[in-house]
Parts: structure tokens; C-alpha cells; sequence
């Protein structure tokens, strides 16, 4: 094999189809021709529960700018939203690799500084902050007592036909909690104002939902039993139906629920279909991967990266969700790099410069988690030309703003990929200005909003900060 | 529909003759001979826009001009359209010049498209004759009743509701895989399972077109492996963790005719091989998802699923877990085990072919009634599980036992067998709080009230007034304008509103849960009394607080210094762990310093010149408040009362095309002037009239409240010019009110609450809130009889739990029919 030749997502879809003959290629064919016909459009949200430090994203050319404006220079602050002074937006050029945090985006591979950009200065207090703000900063709505507020973007943009495409999973939401025990996290996402959207938090159930149709024997027979669970909820429906009256309303609603039976066989279908293509994408198993079942909440973190990775390569999905420590068990240990939990880290932090350091490694560690995967779509050709992070925007963000107890004044994130999508990147720091810039100043549901005018659904709604709202739209700033 | 043959055959000469055309003198003329596409357009347009979509209904006591299609077609536009001359026509020039006052229909910046139609059909003649109406639209709403007519049962009616299918909510499917719906177990998902109502339907126990769509059974196979957790090992509790640990539940826990099934079945004669799957599955089905007696299809169906995959284990024990597992998943998916018939069987000689509710469907639905657990589903045995004075607590017959004994017993339909079971379930006092079992941290019970009434009812409470939203409702400043509106209080005020909210520290209750408990003892000591339960609700001031010494433990201190560490100086001044931080203050919102941990001590009567009744409760006011203390509380709190005391339609802000924004905030605006700044005063909005359209039915019901800030703080002051500090003010002139007791000057929701406290109007609407909750419907003209029935029980007892036990007693509760449809 040329060892310069990489597979293309079509070169997989080919292959497959090759292999699993004409009853199974016919459909694939038509999807690959969908798929050329229309730009791929995908977005992937990596969440830190109880956010990162500000500092950890500052280079050497931002700090400069910010200084030049502030009341006071940044310094030793790991967060300066109450010192700004420009009431105009800077852009720093370059110099990423610079920023603590940042480093894995220029070492391990092919640079990925030019595909980068770092946003500071977008508040979202109508979340709260505190330690976590649940759904809030993905919706920029208010959590409160574990409901959500209104649709986290993720949600919205996985609802849009221009999106989705055929992918058989309209997102794929995965995430890591405090303790084992947990098995979905309800606190991240939602579907719309209290309809929770569920991140995975067991790697392995994960793995089985997305890749078990062709893993082991084992989790082969536990993909079938759903597929036996849902012809049986159909046979059931179909005979209730027998029991009810020839027509009306009270029909209609068995109807509905066999026809939900027959929506998810048609994607329990189709993943079948995508056998050949989800074993060429799948990556190592539990079986194979110890991190799938570690206790340490790094290596889970890892391995969820990877699963949504190869989702994405596999084309189950366009949406990405990974979470670490979110909608509020941010609690998270990690063992290996500090031997007290996340709370004590950071209370201590303080005056303890072993912890700062150590709650910078897990940013360090999780941006590298990151780059691995914005390196592995870089590294993907991608169906109708460009690479598969051209098409994909990569946004790293915690779930509650500046600090541990964040006040929601400064949600600093990671922007990578998304370049074909029109995404301006380029190695950047943007900072907008502070609140006390008024009008100026911007908000993290313009950043939301601002995503959606990479799609070919373009809204400038999103968020639910009413009266607090500065002003409506996209960032003109990260649209090329 | 040939609308036209029913205009001119039913009475032709006094329908046409007001809206006829007419020659240049104004006489009347014969009606064209063709119909005309214009007028199936205009009649549409004026029912959609003006009727449904305004104000022009009947039984509206607000406007005199109907105009649905039975008004219009039977000449109620008489008068208002002068034919061939649209620019002389009253409806015309309402519709598209400003000048003749606020635009019609009201809320609209512009003409609306519609009237250049209405224009052309003046022009052409005004002919009402239509050959092609579409029919009328499908919304219905019961505020359109004529609210005399709806309580008048003065000819025998037909009575029967609806035969449905009932989609499970999601406290009832938490329940039936025996998970608790309040108290967020360690590793259990169930509460978190997709079957909310949708937010469109008025009350969650409503079933109309609620079924499971694909992303609903995607989400619920994310909470299905838990479901069948009890069911699936001898001993739940061995060799699991986490989400999959179950319940040892009685009834099933160590039953030989049920454990057999994860024995060797090999060593079994094939009699008693088949018996045991016989029982397992009847078992399962019976008490485990269906909550009935199953079908012999469905038992023939699951047991099938079930003897093959016993088969496939093919003699390997370890595989008999995961086979109860998937056959219990494929038993929870099943049609039956989420959605509950109301269906019934035909009545015989029933000249209507009404059909009664089966006894197993009447003991769900009187059990929907009372509760969410599923009539039957077993209790769990871990002796924490029940206190002994809950009804079910040495229940062999599960959840809701009672009513499981009289279906068994075909009992369940008689009026006394009813009254004896609501006796029963329906609540009363005690302090160990049977309502909580298995649903709420033990430790969070002491403090609770001692009165307690059914789930279903308390339910109905939240929905009806709708103060669950006071948990969610973010609060800027929530001490604004407060006596605790200080330098040195505001932050600790803010504190203890947080924790009010949340109950994140400590164990006292939450603002709703305080709201809960109130009303419990406002229902359960009206029934006990005699007294009238809506007067008592509308006035009541024995009131559930939340203890504020629980964490402190004295000596009283000035900072930190005075304690003894690690307790620190709480903000009540008194020494305490670090959770008194956030509970110190919990009773401010009361005006409430120091509440003390007794039962007896978190009963506070509140001072009367402060609150009275259920609306000046905080947890009301915050959840119909808004974010800021300036902000329009009095619109919704006014919309509240405007539908769900007077049962009127405030016309949704979907028809609104006026910009509908409160001036900026200001320092010498008080939340009430703001409003009349943004909405009221022409001088400053030139769209007042039309914007007033609507307000005038929300603002001055809302006004009353303004002695109160958003989160339900009474204003110790308010914003007065130059930004100095003036009395907060609730005077209001109530207008445009359903009965004239009503109308007229009060000071304050002090008086107020009186004033609707003695209304029968805003008493007949909480009857009819009621009857929509337990009937999980609206009601129609047809429900009359119910209605009364209600009514006349409420007058004789004062008690809401004869009220609705009357309505399970009737034939509306109790007999179907398929001839009508869910509305």
C-alpha cells in the first residue's frame, strides 16, 4: 500500500459498497451522490465542566494588545474580565503556540496554528456562572434546578436539514462524569426548554450504540436485540391496533408510535448498511482501549474524543457533543497529574501554585485530546474535496465562564477548522471588548448565532438573554 | 358545505336585508344570484381574525359584534357595511385607517393584508353568499362558552366523555419502574425519561395527539435498561450497580410462584416449567408495566419472546439475567405499558352506545386521579421504604391497593365504594408524610408541613396556578425595593432567595414546596371545617416557612471571630455551619427574620396588612414575576388572573405586530410606570390605543400585585421621581370584569384577594380548571351537568376533595363514547 495514500470518506464508501455487493451498494451510491451534491457541515462542542482558565489561551501577542488597553496589566491574573479597557474589538495575529495551553496545536503532527483561533471578551450572564451553568452556556438560557431554559445550539443545528444530510444519528453526545455509576448526563444539552438531550457518559455504552453492529460477537447480539426490541414494539403496535377503532385520533396515536418503531428500524437499517464503512472507521474497543472503563477522567475523556472522531469519519453524524465534568458534576479527579479532587483543586489554587499548575495540565491535556482529533480530520480527505476539518468547526468552551466560581463575565474558548464552512480562523486572537463597552461589547450567543451563519439555515435569534441582550446576530469578526 | 342554501332556507329575508345590497339610497335589494369567491374569503378572514383570533365571540361581554360565521351569515355585520361603498363602511374603516381608532384587529402596527379583500367585497356588494366555506377552524377554546350556560343543567343531558388513549406521563412511568420522581437517586435515570406533556397542552394529565414520536423512543431506550431492573434477578440488589440495581419489591421478592423463573427451569416438570413462565409473564405485565389485566394476545406475545429466549440460553445459567433484562425492556415497549385505556365497553341498552370504563381502567383513572403510581405496581420492601401510615404501606396488592381491591371486586363504580377510597388516598394530617414515601430525602422531611393531600390533587394545584416556574425564574436582585434592599443585606437576601429556589444546602423546604404545604393545610382544614376551600385559598395566611435557625446554633456574633471555628457568623446573626450562609436568610422573602425548627414553629401566620392568600404567596408572585424588580410583573400576574380566575382568552403576542418593548429601566421609574411609559400613555406611545386593546385586560388585574417586587419581596418603597424614594402603591381600578362585584377601585392585592375571594365568577372558573385537570380535557357545553354537579357538592361541603370525588362519581368520569373526539 502507498503509504502516502489516505482513504477519502467516498474511497470508504466505495470500498464498502465493493464489498458488500449490489443489494447494499445501490443505496450507498445514492448517498454518496447526495453527499457530493451539497457541502458536508459539521460541528463539534468539546465542554469543560466548571470551565478553564483565560490564561491558559492567552499568547504572547494578546496579552500584549489587552495590556495596551487595561487598567492594569494582566500579570499573573489568570482572568482579567474586571480590567479591559478597549471599546473596540482587537485582533492579535499569530503567536498561539505561545499560550499555555496551546501548545499541542503547533507539536504531535502537521500544525494546526493556521486552523486556530482564540476568542476572549464574550460574556453570557443570564447563565449565572457559578460552578456550572448547566445547559446555560450552550443555550444561553438560564438552568435552574436542572432545567433548561431553551435548546442548546448543538440541538439547533443538528435539527437542520442542511446539516443532518442522511446521517443516521442527528447528534452524538458523549461525555465524562465524576463517578462510574452515572450513566447519562442530563445537565448539558437540551432539545428545547426542559427536554434534556443526554450525553453518554460510559465510553463503552458509547462504542456499542455507534460501532457495536460490527465490533465483538458480543456487542453484534446486544445491536440485534435492539433490532429485535424494535420489531417486537412493532408487532405489538400492530396488534393494539387491531383492538381500536377503524379511524380517529385515538388510533393515530398507535399509528405514530409504529410508525417511531419503523423510523428507528430505518436507522437500525441503514447502520447496517453502513456495516463495511463503520468497521473501516471504528476505532479500538474496550476490549482493546483500557481507557473506555478507566477511573481516571482524562483517559474516558480520550476515549470519547475518539469515538466522536470516528463517528464523524464514519458519517453517523454531523454534531458532536463531548463533555468533561458537565451540567454540574464537575467533580471530575484526575488521578495522575493530582491527587485531590476538582473542587479542592481549584479552592486551593490560590495559594497553591502546584494546583494552578495542575488545573492548567488538564486544559493542556484536553486541548491536545482536541488537536488529536482536529489532526485526524485534517488528515481525511473529504468527499467533495478539502479535508473533513475544512468542514468541521471545532469549538472549545466550558460550561461556566472565567473561573471556578465564574460570574459568567468571560467565556474564553478554542475555535479550530470550519474554514470551507466560512469560519476565519488564521491563527488569531480575537478580543472583544468588555462589558463596560456597551454597546461594543458582545455576547457568547453571538458566537452561537454565528455558527449558524455557517450553515445554509442562517438565524440570529438564538439565546434568550431578552433585555440583557447587547445586540442579535453573527460575529462579523470570525466570518470570512 | 353549501353554506348559501343554509343562509337563504333558514331566513332569508332577515339575514339578507342588513347586509344586502343597496342601491345609492341605502334600500335594500335581493341578494346576488351567484355567490361570490370574495365573500367565502371575507366570512373566513372576519371568523379567523376578528372571532377565534380576537374578541368577537360570542358570550363575550366585552364587545357586542360577534363574528364567527353563524353571527356573520345571520347578519351581525348589519349596519357596519354600507354595500358598493367601502370607504363608508364601519368595518372597513376600522380595519385600515387608524384614524377611526385603534386598528383592527387590535395589536396591529398596519392594515392587515386581508383587508384589501374585505375593500373588494364592499365594492362588489357585500354578498354573503358563499358556495364553498371551508369548514371552521379546529381550535376550541372552552373560554368561548357562554360561562352561564356551561353550569346549566337544566335539560338531562347524554353524558359521556371522549373515549381515549392516554400516553403515561413522566412521573408515572418513573413510578412504575418503582424509581422516585423528587429525590435523584444515586445513578437512576428513570425521572429523567422523555414522557413530558408538551408544553401546548394546558395540563399535563391532557392526552389529545400526545403519542411517542422517533426522538421520544430514542431517548426512551436510553432509559429503558432500567426499567425492568426488579424484575430481572431473584435479589435485585446482587451483582448490580448503579442505574441497574432495582428494588426488592413485595409481592415478587422471594415469591416461589415468581422465582422459579431464574432457577434451573430444566429441573422442572414441563407443567410446572409452564406454569412458572406463565406467572413470571402474567406477573410482569399485571403489575410491572401494564397495570391491568393483559390480553391474552399480549401475554401469548411476551410469553413467546420469552420461552425463546430462555431457549437460546441454551442450558447456560449466567445468560438468565440478560434474558429477563431484554424481555423485560421488550415488556416495558410494549403499546400498553405507555398509553392507558379509557376506552370501555359497550353499555348494553344504552340508546347513545355509551360505553363504561372496564373496572381496570376505572381504578387507572381514579388512580391518575390521586396519584402517579400505577395502580398495582409493588412497593418496594426495604422497611424505609413506606412509613406506616402510608395506605399501601402492608399492601400485598401494590400501589394504590384499594383501588386495585375494588376493580377486583367490581365495586369500584359505586358512589360510596369512590368516597371510601378518596377517604383513603385523597390526604389529611400527619406529620410522617405518607405523600413523600420513596420520593424525597428522609432527612428533608422534618421540614415539611403535617398536612398533606394526593399527588394528583397537589399537582393540580401547581398546574392551575402554575408556581412551579418560581424554582426556574431567574432573579436579578431579588431583595430589590425591600426593606432588604441595603448595602449590608443584599448580597445574604440574594443568597437565601438562591437557596429558596434550589434547596442546594441544607434541608429546610423550597419556596414551591412551601407553597405545597400551604395549600395542603388550606385544602385539608376547609374539608375538615366545613369552610369554603377557594375562599380559604384566596385568604389564607397560615403560611409553611422554611426554618432560618435549623444551621445555626447560637451564641449570636457580630463576624466570624464570636464562633467557634469551623462555624462561622451566619447573617442572621448567629453562629452557624457554613450551609447557614445560604439558609440564614431563606425567610426574608416573607418579611421574616427568625423562623423557628419546629413543626409547629415553620407554621407562621403572616401579618394581615402583608399578604393574604395564595396570590401574595412569593412562590406565585416569582413565578409570574420577571427577572427584574422594574420589570412588567403586573402583565402576567394580570394575564394569570385574567384565564385562570375569569376564564377569558387573552389574545396571544402571535397576532401582535406593534413593537411590544418597556422603555429603558430608569431610577425614577417604578416598575408600574413603566409600564404605563411603554403601553398606556399615548403621550409617549403613540400605539396606546391599540396596545390597550389587550392590556386593559391584563394590567389593572396585575396592578393590585405591584406592592410586591419580582421574586415576592413586599416593596418596603418604590421608584419616585427624581429618583427618590416614594410608597409602593397597588391601587388599581378593576375593569372589564366578569361580574360587576368585581369591577371598582382596591388599594392593594390585600383587598383584592378579598374582592375575588366572594367572586362566584372566579370560583365557577376553578371549577373549571378542575374539571380540565381530572378530566385531562376541556370542557363542553355537554359537561353542564358535571359542572353543576361539582358546583352544588362544593357549595354543600366547602370540601375540594367532595368536589372531585362528585366527578369521579359521574358519568362523564365513568362512561365513553367514540363518537366524540378529545378536544
Amino acid at each position: 500500500m502507498n503509504p502516502r495514500w489516505r482513504p477519502t470518506r467516498r474511497d470508504i464508501l466505495r470500498a464498502a459498497g465493493v464489498s458488500c455487493g449490489g443489494a447494499i451498494l445501490a443505496p450507498l451510491a445514492s448517498r454518496i451522490a447526495s453527499a457530493e451534491s451539497d457541502t458536508p457541515r459539521r460541528f463539534v462542542f468539546v465542554i469543560e465542566g466548571n470551565g478553564f482558565e483565560p490564561v491558559t489561551m492567552l499568547s504572547t501577542a494578546a496579552r500584549a494588545a489587552i495590556d495596551a488597553h487595561a487598567s492594569a496589566p494582566i500579570g499573573d491574573a489568570r482572568w482579567w474580565y474586571d480590567r479591559v479597557g478597549h471599546a473596540s474589538t482587537l485582533i492579535a495575529e499569530g503567536g498561539l503556540e505561545t499560550a499555555p495551553a496551546l501548545g499541542a496545536l503547533a507539536d504531535g503532527g502537521p500544525s494546526l496554528l493556521s486552523h486556530a483561533a482564540v476568542v476572549f471578551g464574550l460574556s453570557s450572564k443570564i447563565v449565572g456562572g457559578g460552578h456550572s451553568a448547566g445547559h446555560g452556556a450552550l443555550s444561553s438560557a438560564r438552568t435552574v434546578a436542572g432545567v433548561a431554559g431553551g435548546a442548546t445550539i448543538d440541538a439547533r443545528l443538528a435539527s437542520l436539514d442542511s446539516v443532518r444530510k442522511a446521517a443516521p444519528f442527528d447528534a452524538v453526545r458523549l461525555g465524562v462524569g465524576s463517578s462510574l455509576a452515572r450513566s447519562l448526563d442530563f445537565g448539558t444539552c437540551a432539545y428545547g426548554k426542559g427536554q434534556s438531550a443526554p450525553l453518554l457518559l460510559h465510553p463503552t455504552t458509547a462504542y456499542e450504540l455507534l460501532f457495536g453492529s460490527v465490533a465483538s460477537a458480543e456487542s453484534a447480539l446486544a445491536f440485534e436485540r435492539r433490532g429485535d426490541l424494535l420489531d417486537f414494539g412493532a408487532a405489538d403496535a400492530q396488534a393494539a391496533l387491531a383492538r381500536l377503532p377503524a379511524a380517529g385520533a385515538e388510533r393515530a396515536k398507535v399509528e405514530a408510535y409504529l410508525a417511531s418503531f419503523g423510523e428507528l428500524s430505518k436507522r437500525h437499517a441503514r447502520m447496517l448498511e453502513l456495516a463495511p464503512t463503520l468497521a473501516a472507521a471504528r476505532p479500538p474497543g474496550p476490549s482493546e482501549d483500557p481507557r473506555y472503563a478507566s477511573s481516571q477522567a482524562l483517559e474516558r475523556f480520550a476515549a470519547q474524543v475518539r469515538l466522536a472522531t470516528a463517528s464523524l469519519v464514519a458519517g453517523l453524524t454531523n454534531v458532536c457533543v463531548v463533555g468533561c465534568g458537565t451540567g454540574g458534576d464537575f467533580n471530575v479527579d484526575y488521578e495522575g497529574i493530582v491527587d485531590v479532587d476538582r473542587h479542592t483543586l481549584h479552592h486551593g489554587s490560590g495559594s497553591n501554585a502546584a494546583y494552578r499548575d495542575a488545573i492548567h495540565e488538564v486544559t493542556r491535556r484536553q486541548v491536545a485530546e482536541v488537536a488529536t482529533m482536529a489532526r485526524t480530520l485534517l488528515a481525511t480527505p473529504d468527499v467533495n474535496g478539502g479535508t473533513m476539518l475544512d468542514h468541521t468547526a471545532i469549538v472549545y468552551v466550558g460550561d461556566n465562564g472565567e473561573q471556578h466560581h465564574s460570574q459568567a463575565r468571560e467565556f474564553p474558548m478554542l475555535l479550530l477548522g470550519g474554514s470551507a464552512l466560512g469560519l476565519r480562523t488564521g491563527g488569531r486572537t480575537v478580543v472583544f471588548p468588555g462589558e463596560g463597552a456597551g454597546d461594543a461589547h458582545r455576547q457568547l450567543s453571538n458566537l452561537w448565532n454565528t455558527l449558524g451563519h455557517l450553515t445554509c439555515e442562517p438565524f440570529d435569534d438564538f439565546g434568550q438573554e431578552g433585555p440583557l441582550r447587547v445586540a442579535e446576530g453573527a460575529l462579523s469578526e470570525l466570518l470570512a | 358545505m353549501r353554506v348559501r342554501g343554509f343562509f337563504v332556507g333558514v331566513s332569508l329575508v332577515g339575514l339578507v336585508v342588513p347586509l344586502a345590497n343597496c342601491d345609492d339610497s341605502g334600500t335594500a335589494t335581493e341578494p346576488p344570484a351567484s355567490t361570490s369567491p370574495l365573500a367565502c374569503q371575507v366570512i373566513q378572514t372576519l371568523e379567523q381574525r376578528c372571532a377565534l383570533g380576537g374578541c368577537h365571540l360570542p358570550h363575550n361581554p366585552r364587545t357586542a359584534l360577534v363574528l364567527d360565521r353563524a353571527a356573520v351569515l345571520g347578519g351581525a355585520l348589519a349596519g357596519h357595511v354600507v354595500a358598493g361603498k367601502p370607504d363608508e363602511s364601519w368595518l372597513y374603516r376600522r380595519m385600515s385607517d387608524r384614524s377611526a381608532g385603534p386598528l383592527m384587529p387590535l395589536g396591529q402596527a398596519a392594515p392587515i393584508p386581508e383587508v384589501d379583500t374585505i375593500r373588494a367585497w364592499i365594492a362588489e356588494g357585500a354578498s354573503l353568499a358563499c358556495d364553498a366555506l371551508p369548514p371552521p377552524s379546529d381550535v376550541y377554546d372552552p373560554n368561548h362558552l357562554d360561562p352561564e350556560g356551561v353550569f346549566a343543567c337544566e335539560t338531562p343531558t347524554v353524558d359521556a366523555s371522549p373515549a381515549r388513549l392516554r400516553r403515561v406521563e413522566r412521573r408515572e412511568w418513573t413510578h412504575a419502574v418503582v424509581q422516585s420522581v423528587d429525590d435523584p437517586l444515586i445513578g437512576s435515570t428513570a425521572r429523567d425519561n422523555p414522557f413530558t406533556t408538551p408544553d401546548v397542552l394546558p395540563y399535563s394529565t391532557y392526552a389529545r395527539d400526545v403519542s411517542v414520536d422517533p426522538t421520544t423512543l430514542d431517548l426512551y431506550f436510553l432509559a429503558l435498561p432500567e426499567a425492568p431492573a426488579s424484575w430481572e434477578a431473584a435479589d435485585p440488589w446482587a451483582g448490580a450497580a448503579g442505574y441497574s440495581r432495582g428494588h426488592r419489591l413485595k409481592g415478587v421478592y422471594k415469591n416461589a410462584e415468581l422465582n422459579c423463573i431464574h432457577g434451573d427451569l430444566t429441573a422442572l416438570t414441563d407443567e410446572a416449567r409452564s406454569a412458572c413462565i406463565d406467572n413470571y409473564v402474567d406477573a410482569l405485565l399485571r403489575r410491572g408495566t401494564l397495570a391491568r389485566t393483559p390480553t391474552v394476545d399480549e401475554q401469548t406475545r411476551l410469553r413467546e419472546l420469552l420461552v425463546a429466549t430462555l431457549d437460546a440460553e441454551k442450558g447456560d445459567a449466567s445468560k438468565r439475567r440478560p434474558s429477563l433484562h431484554y424481555v423485560g425492556q421488550a415488556a416495558f415497549l410494549m403499546v400498553g405499558a405507555l398509553f392507558r385505556g379509557e376506552l370501555g365497553e359497550p353499555l348494553a341498552g344504552d340508546a347513545a352506545d355509551r360505553r363504561r370504563l372496564t373496572a381496570d381502567e376505572m381504578a387507572l383513572a381514579l388512580g391518575h386521579m390521586l396519584g402517579s403510581h400505577p395502580t398495582g405496581t409493588p412497593v418496594p420492601t426495604s422497611v424505609s421504604a413506606l412509613s406506616t401510615t402510608n395506605p399501601d404501606y402492608e399492601a400485598e396488592l401494590g400501589r394504590m391497593s384499594s383501588l386495585r381491591a375494588a376493580a377486583d371486586d367490581g365495586t369500584i363504580f359505586e358512589p360510596s365504594k369512590i368516597r371510601e377510597l378518596f377517604a383513603i388516598y385523597q390526604g389529611g394530617q400527619d406529620a410522617a408524610r405518607p405523600d413523600l414515601d420513596h420520593e424525597e430525602n428522609e432527612a428533608n422531611y422534618p421540614a415539611r408541613g403535617d398536612f398533606w393531600i394526593a399527588e394528583g390533587m397537589l399537582q393540580f394545584f401547581r398546574e392551575w396556578l402554575d408556581y412551579e416556574g418560581a424554582s426556574s425564574s431567574f432573579k436579578d436582585t431579588p431583595g430589590g425595593t425591600s426593606e432588604y434592599d441595603t448595602p449590608d443585606t443584599a448580597s445574604a437576601t440574594t443568597s437565601g432567595f438562591s437557596n429558596l429556589q434550589s434547596g442546594r444546602y441544607g434541608h429546610e423546604s423550597t419556596l414551591v414546596e412551601q407553597l405545597d404545604d400551604t395549600i395542603a393545610r388550606a385544602v385539608v382544614e376547609s374539608h375538615q371545617l366545613g369552610e369554603d376551600v377557594f375562599r380559604t385559598l384566596m385568604t389564607t395566611r397560615q403560611w409553611r416557612l422554611p426554618s432560618t435557625v435549623v444551621n445555626t446554633k447560637g451564641p449570636p456574633c457580630a463576624n466570624d471571630d464570636d464562633c467557634q471555628p469551623p462555624d462561622g457568623c451566619a447573617p442572621n446573626g448567629l453562629c452557624g455551619t457554613s450551609i447557614a450562609k445560604n439558609t440564614a436568610t431563606t425567610a426574608r422573602v416573607y418579611g421574616v427574620e427568625i423562623v423557628e425548627e419546629s413543626l409547629a414553629g415553620r407554621w407562621v401566620e403572616l401579618p394581615d396588612d402583608q399578604r393574604r392568600g395564595v396570590l401574595t404567596h412569593p412562590a406565585w408572585l416569582a413565578a409570574h414575576g420577571g427577572n427584574f424588580e422594574d420589570d412588567a410583573s403586573a402583565v402576567h400576574r394580570g394575564r394569570w388572573i385574567r384565564e385562570r380566575l375569569f376564564c377569558e382568552t387573552v389574545p396571544g403576542l402571535e397576532l401582535v405586530s406593534v413593537e411590544a418593548k418597556l422603555v429603558p429601566s430608569d431610577p425614577s421609574l417604578s416598575a408600574r410606570a413603566r409600564l404605563v411609559t411603554s403601553v398606556e400613555d399615548p403621550s409617549t406611545n403613540p400605539d396606546s390605543a391599540t396596545c390597550m386593546g389587550c392590556h386593559l385586560l391584563m394590567n389593572p388585574l396585575g396592578y393590585p400585585f405591584e406592592i410586591y417586587n419580582h421574586a415576592g419581596f413586599l416593596r418596603a418603597f418604590d421608584h419616585g421621581p427624581m429618583g427618590t424614594p416614594v410608597a409602593p402603591s397597588g391601587a388599581s381600578t378593576i375593569t372589564l370584569a366578569p361580574e360587576s362585584s368585581l369591577q371598582g377601585d382596591v388599594s392593594s392585592a390585600l383587598d383584592f384577594a378579598e374582592v375575588l375571594a366572594d367572586s362566584r365568577s372566579a370560583r365557577r372558573c376553578f371549577i373549571r380548571h378542575a374539571f380540565r385537570y381530572f378530566m385531562g380535557r376541556n370542557e363542553t357545553e355537554g359537561d353542564a351537568c358535571a359542572l353543576a354537579a361539582m358546583e352544588a357538592s362544593l357549595d354543600a361541603t366547602g370540601s375540594f376533595f367532595r368536589m372531585v370525588e362528585t366527578l369521579a362519581a359521574s358519568d362523564v368520569f365513568q362512561l365513553r363514547t367514540l363518537a366524540q373526539e378529545d378536544r
